[in-house]
């Protein structure tokens, strides 16, 4: 489902050539639940931009969904991105005019999948059967990411990129944030969650850690997959 | 630290600098529009005081009256006996026609002569003052010259010298052109000439005297009174002289009695009630967008402003980087408000300078009146960003830190209209769940809009109402007939009599009637014992009421022959306070044994007619015998005959030899007004295009300042695959949807802007109209539709910041 070969990417600050990825290969398939662990500056948010098609790489082949984001036009890398990856932020990114029924709506509306699925049996299916018309303001943090996720499940795409999900939130919603994205990669999705929080990547089918762009590792977590009654945070 | 914030600042102001620009010039166009336009008294103050002075205008002026005429000398010899008088003049004045070729075509209009010392050896009187390299008319040529009115020469683009005829078929050579004092704004009573349609000659006395074969005649003294002297007492020295020395009646005017001198000293004044509310109203909406905009340029900024507080940052300190965001907005609305003042200035004055043909046109910088405009404009955005700062560090920093669920809340009403169930997709639904959440900013941006689209539309309707007040004044009196026209006499004559057979036998002549124009002091019976009751002269006009050729429309009431009624104009009966079947009190000279006298009596009001001028009144002819001039007339009305033109009538008429004093286009019955309303039109015209900007300003800072209040939206946006042109077509949406409803409120405040300043506003400015309110649709739903592509295609240019936006970077966001 995604594909990245010597991926690299520089940026310019100034007169200084910043190396975010130094030459990465990362395959990740449908089912699969990756964790990328690294240090804040290894290049995590990189790859998840450049797999979203958000960022572009200085060099090296990215496919998703089959297509190569590197010899995409523009418009077909805003197809890409209703039609086969969806995001959920560490800071939920709700449209705040939009309630929270509305909010999963909008997910379904871009990628053309209205109908598919209820929007309320979407929310009920992360636990929010009732917040359904409340507004993000009205919702806790627990909330807004559980709406978050649901706005991008509600895409139906195939591919499910999460930037620190739990960054914000407390250990038992942070918890549960993450049964959910887990449930996902069960669903024939490729989830793929960027965090520098050792504990969580230790539910992951797989942990690629990064270190000053480059990959480290990539395998099992160490211990093998723990559930999560027995994470610790 | 203090340092830092004004380094601080700088970099917001480099980051935003388009922004701070847009906001600063709407700003401008309120400071500017209010400094210009406010200016305008004063420099046209100014330049009369200057030009009168220059000039030496008349303190009075003495006419032998009934068109008599003395020796030469015998006028200065009485003025040299009196004291009090600093100098005098003698003139002789008459009209006559003058016929000229413009362009290929005839061009044959009302003609004055004035004879009078042009030789500039002494100072004169009312003197002329030649413009440009006119040379100095002499006595004595065989083809007599004259120094051409400015006004006429300008309109009609004459050459600088030339040759005209005047009545008699006497050429006249001009040698350049003038202005005077009595002709600084040419404005008679009847309000018929204007500068296009009465050329004015100034000649020496002599061949004014040789052109109208009174040789060795004077008809006329302009004096100036020593400081101190009794006007009214000269004044009385100069009648009983006359009388008893030679026998003749003189008419005494003093100078505040002059038509032209009231046009020239009281419109300023006047006019300026009009700039004023313009201006005011347009200061206020550009204020009222600043304060708008800066505020919510600073709100945009609360997270910093947290951050600062959990740091122990004093609020006095955290005030200063947003203050200074203000001051720059304030110090760019200044320096360009006085740019667009200037802009303003110029054209009001080259607006001015069309109608008041002053020699001296100077506009003095306004200084107090910048300033004060200067000082508003400084304040505006000072006061706005220190509303939202002082909001922000009222709140628990905690809170401001902590604002990502907290801040976009809404108001006590943005929950309610958040709540309204919509129609259609989430991304439809999307521009107008925005303006729900947050009705207080929707609120505000809807109402600048409002204001600048309900000052367009007034400034477009005053301008077609005054187009429709002059077209249907014009329409009301040809009836039908473009070249329907008056003849006046120069006296009284039987209506079987040689003078009034001889204009209704011309054959240039058709459907001649003959008429009585008299003049009369009208107040409302009901005001009888009144303190100050409302008294005004208007020119009663006897025409048969059972014409077939015609009578004027009555708009209430009927036209019956026979009738004892007077027919008012609206405006008259408007102001008088009457209707139909009341009562006015007509005080009016009749004849009685062959003399004229005064007479006062009670008519009813028969009718009331559209015509917009004020002093036109009508009655049935059959009244003259009751105001004692039965079987006389002073006026013909008729239509040229088949294969006649309206120069052939004039041609014909004028200098027969037939008592005819004056023949003239119904047409151009407007002419004065026209001419002076010539200078408010080219004001309105230039206010019209600052609203416009004013409006695509609006549009501008609005479409920016929400794509930087929304880019994480849009980053969110983008990141779901929602195009970069659907979320500009949601921004635009959004802009139309406050346009559209801004459009039917500016339509309705519009309308009654123009109601007011056409109906109250002018009426004191030009109490003698009553103007006819109009509105031309197709217009000001064109402009409408600019205004509103305007605002729909407003998002289009931060539409490049949208484009260019580093998506992760604002989904990282911490807001």
């Amino acid at each position: 489902m995604i594909d990245l070969e010597g991926v690299t990417k520089h940026y310019e600050v100034g007169p200084v050539l910043v190396t975010a990825l130094a030459g990465i290969d990362l395959h990740v398939d449908t089912g699969e639940f990756v964790v990328v662990l690294g240090a804040s500056g290894s290049g995590k948010t990189t790859t998840l931009n450049i797999i979203g098609a958000l960022d572009s790489p200085s060099s090296g082949k990215v496919t998703v969904g089959g297509r190569d984001l590197t010899a995409s036009s523009r418009s077909e890398l805003f197809a890409l991105r209703r039609e086969t990856v969806s995001f959920i932020f560490q800071s939920f990114n709700l449209f705040p005019g939009l309630t929270a029924t509305e909010n999963v709506e909008f997910g379904m509306d871009v990628s053309g999948k209205s109908g598919s699925a209820a929007p309320a049996d979407i929310l009920d299916s992360v636990g929010l059967g009732h917040r359904l018309g409340h507004f993000p303001h009205e919702l806790s943090g627990g909330e807004q990411q559980r709406v978050a996720i649901a706005r991008a499940l509600a895409t139906g795409n195939p591919v499910l990129l999460a930037d620190e999900p739990t960054g914000e939130l407390d250990f038992k919603t942070g918890a549960q944030i993450l049964e959910l994205l887990a449930e996902q990669a069960n669903q024939d999705r490729a989830v793929l969650v960027v965090t520098h929080n050792r504990e969580i990547s230790r539910m992951a089918d797989r942990v690629v850690e990064m270190s000053s762009g480059q990959i480290i590792s990539d395998g099992p977590p160490e211990g093998g997959k723990t559930p999560l009654s027995e994470l610790h945070w | 630290m203090k340092l830092l914030r004004l380094r601080w600042s700088l970099r917001d102001a480099r980051r935003r600098w388009i922004q701070i620009v847009a906001i600063g010039f709407t700003l401008a166009i309120g400071i500017g529009l209010y400094a210009g336009l406010s200016s305008v008294t004063q420099w046209r103050l100014v330049s009369i005081d200057k030009s009168l002075e220059a000039t030496r205008m008349y303190d009075l002026r003495a006419t032998v009256s009934e068109g008599g005429e003395v020796p030469t000398g015998s006028l200065a010899r009485i003025a040299s006996e009196i004291d009090g008088i600093d100098r005098y003049n003698e003139r002789l004045l008459f009209d006559t026609q003058v016929e000229t070729v413009v362009d290929g075509d005839e061009l044959l209009v009302h003609g004055r002569i004035v004879g009078m010392d042009v030789s500039g050896s002494e100072p004169v009187v009312n003197d002329v003052h030649l413009i440009d390299d006119a040379a100095r008319p002499v006595s004595g040529s065989a083809i007599p010259q004259a120094l051409i009115h400015r006004g006429f020469a300008d309109f009609w683009d004459l050459p600088a010298r030339g040759t005209l005829r005047v009545g008699g078929g006497i050429d006249v050579d001009y040698v350049g052109s003038a202005v005077s004092p009595e002709f600084f704004v040419i404005v008679e009573r009847n309000g018929s000439f204007g500068k296009s349609n009465l050329a004015v000659l100034f000649t020496p006395l002599a061949a004014a005297q040789d052109i109208s074969g009174r040789t060795g005649a004077v008809n006329d003294l302009v004096l100036t009174l020593e400081p101190g002297a009794d006007a009214a007492a000269v004044t009385e020295q100069l009648v009983e002289a006359a009388a008893t020395q030679g026998g003749v009646l003189l008419d005494v005017i003093t100078r505040d009695e002059t038509p032209s001198y009231i046009g020239l000293t009281g419109a300023p004044e006047l006019d300026q009630g009009i700039y004023n509310a313009i201006s005011l109203l347009l200061l206020s909406g550009a204020a009222f967008a600043t304060l708008n905009f800066a505020a919510r340029m600073v709100q945009a900024q609360r997270r910093e402003i947290g951050n600062s507080m959990a740091i122990g940052e004093r609020p006095r300190s955290i005030i200063i980087r947003p203050l200074l965001v203000g001051m720059q907005i304030g110090l760019i609305g200044m320096i360009l408000g006085v740019a667009v003042g200037y802009a303003i200035s110029f054209q009001t004055a080259s607006a001015a300078q069309a109608v008041f043909l002053l020699p001296f046109f100077e506009q003095p910088f306004q200084g107090g009146i910048y300033a004060q405009a200067m000082a508003l404009g400084f304040a505006v955005p000072v006061l706005a960003v220190l509303w939202p700062v002082l909001r922000a560090v009222r709140v628990k920093p905690v809170d401001a830190i902590r604002s990502r669920h907290l801040a976009s809340r809404g108001g006590s009403l943005g929950p309610i209209l958040s709540r309204i169930p919509l129609p259609g997709r989430s991304l439809e639904r999307m521009p107008f769940r925005n303006l729900m959440r947050a009705p207080r900013r929707a609120f505000l941006t809807l109402l600048t809009f409002t204001m600048s689209l309900a000052i367009m539309f007034a400034m477009l309707g005053l301008g077609t109402t005054l187009t429709a007040t002059l077209d249907d004044g014009n329409e009301e009196l040809l009836g039908g007939e473009p070249d329907r026209f008056i003849v006046q006499m120069d006296s009284l004559y039987p209506v079987d009599g040689p003078q009034v057979t001889n204009v209704l036998a011309n054959p240039t002549v058709q459907l001649g009637e003959p008429a009585m124009v008299l003049g009369a002091n009208v107040t409302t019976a009901a005001s009888d014992g009144a303190d100050d009751p409302l008294r005004l002269d208007l020119a009663v006009r006897f025409v048969d009421f059972g014409s077939t050729t015609w009578t004027p429309t009555a708009s209430q009431g009927s036209l019956s022959p026979g009738s004892p009624g007077i027919v008012l104009a609206e405006k008259a009966a408007r102001d008088f306070g009457v209707g139909v079947g009341d009562e006015v009190v007509v005080t009016h000279p009749a004849l009685v044994g062959g003399a004229f006298t005064s007479s006062t009596r009670t008519v009813p009001v028969a009718a009331i007619h559209p015509h917009p001028l004020r002093l036109n009144a009508y009655m049935d002819l059959s009244q003259t015998s009751t105001w004692g001039f039965g079987g006389l007339a002073n006026v013909v009305t008729g239509v040229p005959a088949d294969g006649s033109t309206l120069n052939d009538v004039k041609r014909s008429l004028f200098g027969s030899g037939t008592g005819v004093a004056l023949v003239l286009g119904l047409n151009e019955t407007f002419q004065a007004l026209e001419d002076s309303l010539e200078s408010s039109e080219g004001v309105f015209f230039i206010t019209r295009i600052f609203v416009v900007f004013l409006v695509m300003l609006i549009a501008f800072n609005t479409a920016n300042i929400n794509v930087d209040e929304r880019s994480r939206d849009h980053a969110t946006m983008f990141a779901y695959g929602i195009p970069v042109r659907r979320v500009i077509a949601n921004l635009s949406l959004e802009g139309l949807l406050l346009g559209v409803v801004a459009l039917v409120l500016g339509g309705l405040f519009g309308y009654a802007l123009l109601l007011w300043l056409a109906l109250f506003q002018m009426s004191i400015a030009v109490p003698d109209v009553g103007m006819i309110v109009s509105v031309r649709w197709w217009e000001m739903a064109a402009s409408f539709v600019v205004a509103l592509a305007a605002i729909a295609l407003a998002p289009v240019f931060p539409g490049r910041k949208l484009k260019k936006m580093f998506i992760p970077g604002q989904l990282r966001v911490m807001e």
